[in-house]
Formats: structure tokens, sequence, C-alpha cells
């Protein structure tokens, strides 16, 4: 007898495989008030973003869209991030 | 994280007081900070007029936006310094901001008094800064003395302050420790000075101007080098991210534990301050430091 595959037997399609970092989009930073951009093939967190940045908590605002992103914040693939220094420059 | 008040998603974490804000809950704690440096320090009423120092920075638009957001009789002052693509464009940006708010702005023009930065620069063999800094703080003082303003205030943060007050003790400067602190009294022709954002970090100056939206000026001076203290505002930030607090301790301690001792030992030693010959505002000796710098201006043009 013939058996059937379990994802048949569930009613339920198969969920794509995730696909590999390199085929993410990648994350987006602008730095200002350098004006330059940099692209991370993965980023997780905001605290994993101002690591490779190499900045403190709060040397500076992490900006997505209209709204301020805490260190504990999820970052999504794809997504475009302003990293605004705070410290005045004379 | 979640904001400690309304429970909404914080989008601000101020580790040094253990909790996080929403945008509304971290606005009223803003607000709530600058009320507090102004009652605990007395620096200034409702009903007094209130100069503000506006050089165009995140510090100097959010102390003016939040007196004017909490009911004071706020006015500002910007100084032109006359600094070839630099002045220009910050004084047209903070005449803007302040079109766009119906806020009054003042503004000095350094060259009608023949202290344009660049000659200045040309004249003194001193750092450009500390001769700009003194010109500024001469003309803060003059405009509100002479348009009878009761208090300057300007936008001195906590950073400023700790960073000011660490590089004073590590000289053991018992003038500077003696006088610092966030309201210095009126005195002759020295006006009140006050510093209401003492109790807030540029981060959360920064967040604040981020959510009222107020566009500030990035650009540093082209004649700066970096802002001052900029390394000992380095160091505090590290202790603050290992130890969170340590900054606010170590500034409000100093007020409270520390400072009457340095003031009562700089009372002692302090040379007495008598009119300048030329301009009339307090100096050490027969001629101010601006009259001075002033004159080496003419002489070297006149060269």
């Amino acid at each position: 007898m013939l058996e059937k595959s379990p994802a048949v037997n569930s009613g339920f399609p198969l969920a794509p495989p995730p696909l590999p970092g390199y085929l993410l989009p990648m994350v987006t930073i602008h730095l200002e008030p350098k004006k330059s951009t940099l692209t991370f093939q993965r980023i997780n967190t905001v605290l994993q973003l101002l690591g490779k940045l190499n900045l403190r908590a709060n040397e500076a605002l992490i900006i997505r869209g209209r709204e301020l992103l805490t260190p504990d914040r999820r970052i999504h693939p794809g997504d475009t991030i302003t990293v605004r220094l705070v410290m005045s420059r004379g | 994280m979640k904001c400690r008040r309304c429970g909404e998603v914080a989008q601000v974490a101020l580790p040094s007081h253990h909790t996080g804000f929403c945008p509304s809950c971290f606005l009223d704690f803003f607000r709530g900070q600058v009320e507090r440096a102004i009652r605990r320090h007395r620096m200034f009423g409702k009903d007094e007029r209130v100069l503000v120092a506006v050089s165009g920075g995140k510090d100097s638009l959010a102390l003016f936006h939040v007196l004017a957001e909490l009911g004071y009789d706020v006015e500002g002052v910007h100084i032109d310094l006359g600094i070839a693509g630099s002045s220009e464009p910050v004084r047209h940006w903070v005449e803007e901001f302040c079109r766009e708010r119906g806020y009054v702005l003042h503004v000095v023009e350094t060259a009608k008094d023949g202290l344009a930065i660049p000659d200045v620069k040309r004249a003194v063999r001193r750092p450009i800064c500390s001769v700009c800094g003194k010109i500024k703080r001469h003309w803060f003082n003059r405009f509100a003395y002479e348009h009878g303003y009761s208090a300057l205030a300007t936008g001195h943060n906590l950073d400023d302050e700790a960073a000011r007050l660490f590089a004073n003790t590590l000289r053991w400067d018992t003038a500077y420790l003696g006088d610092q602190g966030p309201a210095l009294p009126a005195e002759g022709k020295f006006v009140r000075k006050v510093k209401p954002l003492c109790r807030l970090t540029e981060f959360e100056t920064a967040a604040y101007c981020f959510f009222q939206d107020i566009r500030h000026w990035h650009e540093p001076c082209p004649y700066s080098g970096g802002a001052s203290f900029t390394g000992h505002k380095r160091l505090l930030g590290d202790l603050e991210d290992t130890s969170p607090g340590a900054r606010m301790a170590f500034y409000e301690l100093f007020l409270r534990n520390a400072k009457p001792v340095f003031e009562a030992a700089a009372k002692t030693g302090t040379e007495e301050l008598t009119p300048c010959a030329e301009c009339g505002y307090p100096s050490s000796g027969e001629v101010c430091g601006v009259c001075r710098i002033r004159k080496m201006v003419a002489e070297k043009e006149g060269a």
C-alpha cells in the first residue's frame, strides 16, 4: 500500500523553506550626521546593530520610519534604519 | 520593552531611570524634568521674561520649544558670527524655526561690533573657540541686560555639565568649581544665567527633538576641531554604560555636597570686577577681554 506524505495528510500546504541568508533583502543603514550609507546582510536586533557600529545604547537615535527603536527591538530583512548620533560637535 | 506608564511599546529606553517610555509619556517625562530643574534651582517664574540663547543646535531649539510649551515668557537671541558659508545658513535655519512656531527671535551680528569671527581669527593667536565663546557670552549677557530680561537660559544639558565638572575636578579648579551649577545669580551688569536642561542627557534632548519634529542644525562650526569636552563626555558615557545613573549622581551630589564648599573657598580668592573703561561691562582689568579683542582686530585690519 502506498503511504501518503504527511503534508497531504495534515491538509495544509508545506511551509516554504527559509531563504538562505544571502538571498534575504539587505538591511540599509543611513548614518547621520555623516551622511553615509551601509548595508548589512543580516542583523536581528538594534543591540546587534549598535554592536556592529561600536556605539553605546544612548549614543544614537535608532530611527525606523516615524518611530525610535529601543535596543531590544527586532530589525527585519529589508528594513531601512537611520542612526543619528546625538553628541554635539561644536 | 513596554512604556512604564501606559504599557504601550516603548520607543525610548532610559537605563539611568530603569525605565522606558512611549513617545507621549516620554514628552511628559521631559517636560517634568525641565520643570523640576527650574523649580529646584529657583531659575525663574512664569511672570519673568527669559531670553534663550539659540545657536540652532538640538539643545537650544529643544530648550526654546519646551519653555514655550510650558507657558514661560521666552524670546530667543541668535548670534551671527559672520563666518562665510556657515553663519548665514544657521541663521536662516533658526529664523525659519522661530517663524514657523511664532517665536520672537533677536539676532546680534558680531560684525557690526567689529568682531566678525574670521577677522578675529586672523588677529588673535589664542584658540579661536575660546575667543568666540568669550564674545558670545559677552553679547548674550549684554543683550539680556540692555533689554531687561530677568534671566538668560542656555541649552547646556547633563552631559555638558558633567563633562565640565569632570574637567574642573581634574584640575581642582576652585574658582570654576565654586561657580559651576545650573543657576548663577544676577550680579551688577551680569544677568541671571540658567540651564533648565541640566537634568536631561543629549540622548533625551535628541529624542525630544525627534518626537516634536524639531529639525536642528547638524553641521559643526568650520573652525571647530570638535565640541569641547568631547573626550570627557566619552569617558563619562563609558561609565554611564556600565553604571547607569552615575553621571547624574556625579553632578547632583556635587551640587548638594561639594559646591557650597568650593563656593565659599572661591569667594575669598576672587578678584574684584570693575566696569570696563570702554563698554562698561564687568571686567577684571581696566578694559574687558572683548574690547581688547576688538582693538586687536581693528589694528590688524588697519595694518
